[in-house]
């Protein structure tokens, strides 16, 4: 078994009290794929603190394989450079908005586990190993219903998708 | 295309001899007359995608790797990893 928990991610959750403003999305790669997912290269929670989330991608030495777990750093929104997309803002009144304005009132917050199981060979007698990080991050409305998961992707590599359930 | 196949989640990753400076090569020779899309993520990791979804990415430290999608690679999908790093 080979465990790659990010012990900042785990800091970051477990210490932030979330206050946020505004849900964006990096231009790059951005699509909506239905009324509740979204895909792009990072998504920024704006507020305090700001927080980056997006797919790394890290590899093993043994066996030698790429694998692509969530990344989430806090960030300053002044220096930050790459071109956005607002998706939601606190008190913002489109339909969209009115149904994830939890997300702007203290949601939960915990990180989402993924397991996989690569080889160092095709042949029968090769190695199999169990690798466990985390994949995403999920906030929930922790007076009722609503959640949203920030998900890295290795199809393609290096996306995240936003994905809202109400 | 590369040697050693090691599974993992939906892939197959591969190994050729060389470093960025072949990675770059075997890219061109790939996506050759294709338009390529370049991006950088937010931690760095520059990212070249051609049409064909044919994918080199090259990380901050200078690491190379091309991803094949399975439409090209025919079998599988495979991440080639450059060894001499």
């Amino acid at each position: 078994m080979i465990i790659d928990h990010d012990e900042n991610l785990e800091i970051i959750v477990k210490i932030i009290n979330p206050k946020w403003i505004e849900l964006k999305a990096r231009k790059s790669d951005f699509a909506q794929l239905n009324e509740n997912t979204f895909k792009s290269m990072s998504f920024m929670l704006v507020g305090e603190p700001s927080l980056l989330c997006f797919a790394d991608s890290k590899d093993l030495v043994t066996p030698r394989i790429e694998y692509f777990p969530i990344c989430i750093q806090r960030v300053d929104t002044k220096t930050y450079n790459f071109e956005q997309i607002t998706l939601a803002r606190a008190g913002g009144r489109s339909q969209f908005e009115e149904k994830v304005q939890w997300l702007f009132n203290k949601p939960s917050m915990r990180l989402l586990e993924s397991e996989e199981e690569p080889a160092d060979g095709t042949e029968p007698e090769a190695q199999k190993y169990s690798l466990r990080f985390y994949s995403g991050i999920e906030m929930t409305n922790p007076s009722g219903r609503g959640s949203l998961r920030i998900i890295a992707s290795d199809m393609p590599d290096l996306v995240s998708y936003a994905k809202f359930t109400f | 295309m590369g040697s050693n196949p090691r599974p993992s989640a939906g892939r197959f990753n591969t190994d050729l001899p060389g470093g960025l400076d072949e990675a770059k090569a075997l890219f061109r020779s790939l996506t050759m007359g294709q338009a390529v899309k370049t991006e950088i993520s937010d931690r760095g990791v520059m990212r070249f995608t051609a049409d064909d979804g044919t994918q080199l990415r090259i990380n901050a430290e200078g690491y190379a790797r091309i991803d094949r999608p399975d439409s090209i690679a025919r079998k599988y999908r495979e991440t080639i990893h450059f060894k001499n790093r």
